[in-house]
């Protein structure tokens, strides 16, 4: 058990990575009508307004729960912002017309309501969450929960 | 209003009507803020009137996105502004232009446009976007916004893919700039003739064209950007009437009609440009060099009694290092201006130099407290177009502000 706490302290130290990554793992979902497959790199020009279009035509629009750290760290993850960077990012296009601020929820309910609505949304949310009426992405974990998951077999 | 500068914002409308009429596809988007304000100064009146402090310091906006197509969005913004004499709540256009994202490397918008040049032209408005209530001294003005906010005309936008994780954002513009007779322009030309008459008012003031790029280098390090940007004005023309002063050594020029025309008005402005995000840090530094020739002709009671071709050149940077803490954001911001001085006299006239301490309170997240204050040497920057600023005897001097602003 010691060797086994002691490892995952090493396994963590090299890896730069914490005990607090020990959080709720995320999904990112789509509306089932958008079938298009993206990877790690699509979806951070998306996050950060430089792709605004799908393929296939429609309009990209974010979709985030608000307080939930579960998505905050997810979402730093994926753009390469804190959520205060995000935030700011995100005024400052929209405040000079190049693009629409991303959607914030307060419930879960509303958030995944308006994915099934909106053909071009996407969302981050946390996998315990049921979301089986969205299209799951498989972007392949990346960072952080990557080593969560490993961590949590040894 | 100008011919040209009407007709694009109208056809840009037109042809919103037009896909109006064709078919609707997406979601209207409404967003906005107001903002409120107090500046006091201890010496001078600067941005406004702030020696006895003011109020006279608000910022409204209310703006809609809407995606009638696929890869076609139509935006508008509608400001008005009061910054002292400046603004007096006329509502604007600030924007209002159709955006075709052909893919994401290549996007056009036609209308009146945002002008874009280095990090904060284009978002001068939005409070929000910054740490600090004013921005540095000399690169932005708030003053000049009705050259700097935006032209009518089109850009080109793109997103390139470089190296590893590098890429190149880009924008190319050409237009034409609408100018204010009560606007920056103005206000500089009759502060330069201040000195020497009275009663000065801009008989006329024409557009600028107006065209330049910004380019932007992401090198793959998350939250580092460099930047690139040129611009040029030209064919600007104006002329300045008022009477010689009382003052004037010789007695006999005391109260005659003065007036002088400016023509081949230039303006060339050069812009590097520094932003990283680390963390909760945030570093941005820009260095600007702007280059402004002319031709002048000056008549007293209807005689030319001076002309020829002027030029001057100023250079301006800063440096600014923000952190945030939880709803809390300070900043420590140094700017410096050599040469930008109005009435070109040297010394403390022809520089402002500017620390700067700026503290943000996120109330809400729709609801931001700011407050900050300057500690500033030289007189560059002063205006005197409403004899605000008659005298400049004293080099070192304060400014303090405070913001409220909601936005939604």
């Amino acid at each position: 058990m010691k060797l086994r706490n002691f490892l995952s302290v090493l396994a963590c130290a090299a890896l730069g990575c914490s005990f607090a990554s020990n959080a709720v793992a995320t999904e990112v979902v789509a509306n089932p009508r958008n079938d298009e497959q993206i990877d790690k790199e699509s979806l951070k020009l998306m996050l950060i307004g430089k792709e605004k279009f799908w393929s296939s035509g429609s309009e990209v629009v974010i979709a985030i729960l608000k307080s939930d750290p579960s998505v905050d760290d997810a979402l730093s993850r994926y753009s390469g912002m804190t959520t205060n960077k995000f935030k700011n990012h995100w005024q400052r296009i929209a405040f000079s017309g190049r693009g629409k601020m991303p959607k914030m929820f307060s419930s879960m309910e509303d958030l995944v309501k308006f994915i099934e609505t909106n053909e071009g949304a996407i969302g981050i949310v946390s996998s315990t969450n049921n979301v089986e009426t969205l299209r799951r992405i498989e972007l392949g974990l990346v960072g952080r929960s990557q080593f969560t998951v490993n961590l949590a077999s040894l | 209003m100008n011919f040209k500068k009407a007709t694009l914002p109208a056809i840009s409308l037109l042809l919103a009507s037009s896909v109006w009429s064709s078919g609707l596809k997406s979601d209207l988007r409404l967003s906005g803020f107001v903002s409120t304000g107090y500046l006091e100064s201890s010496h001078y009146n600067y941005p406004a009137d702030t020696e006895g402090g003011t109020t006279a310091f608000s910022e409204l906006g209310l703006n809609a996105s809407w995606t009638p197509k696929d890869r076609l969005t139509v935006n508008g913004q509608i400001f008005a502004f009061e910054l002292g004499p400046y603004g007096n709540y006329d509502p604007m256009v600030d924007y209002l232009f159709l955006d075709y994202n052909v893919k994401r490397e290549f996007g056009v918008r036609f209308g009146r446009v945002k002008r874009e040049q280095g990090i904060y032209t284009h978002v001068q408005d939005i409070d929000l976007s910054r740490t600090s209530i004013l921005l540095p001294i000399g690169m932005y003005d708030q003053r000049f916004r009705d050259i700097s906010a935006a032209l009518d005309g089109a850009s080109l936008y793109g997103n390139i893919d470089l190296w590893n994780d590098a890429y190149l954002d880009y924008v190319v513009y050409g237009g034409v700039v609408e100018l204010e007779p009560d606007g920056g322009v103005g206000g500089v030309a009759l502060t330069a003739m201040s000195q020497a008459a009275d009663n000065l008012a801009v008989e006329y003031i024409e557009a600028a064209d107006n065209r330049g790029a910004q380019l932007w280098l992401s090198p793959g390090i998350d939250g580092l950007r460099i930047g690139f940007g040129v611009t040029e004005m030209s064919e600007v023309e104006a002329a300045i009437t008022g009477s010689i002063s009382a003052y004037h050594p010789n007695p006999y020029f005391a109260g005659l009609p003065l007036r002088s025309e400016f023509s081949d008005f230039t303006l060339k402005i050069e812009q590097l440009s520094l932003e990283y995000f680390v963390g909760e840090w945030n570093l941005t530094s820009e260095y600007a060099e702007s280059t402004t020739s002319y031709d002048a002709v000056s008549s007293i009671a209807g005689t030319v009694v001076s002309g020829g071709p002027g030029k001057s050149k100023a250079r301006t940077w800063y440096a600014s290092l923000a952190r945030r803490l939880g709803r809390f954001e300070a900043a420590v911001t140094y700017s410096e201006e050599n040469g930008g001085g109005l009435l070109s006299s040297g010394g403390p006239d022809s520089v402002t130099e500017d620390m700067q301490l700026s503290l943000r309170y996120d109330v809400t997240d729709f609801w931001t407290l700011k407050t900050e204050v300057h500690s500033l040497f030289g007189t560059s920057r002063l205006f005197n177009e409403f004899n605000q600023n008659p005298i400049r005897s004293e080099r070192n001097w304060t400014l303090f502000a405070a913001k409220s602003t909601f936005f939604f």
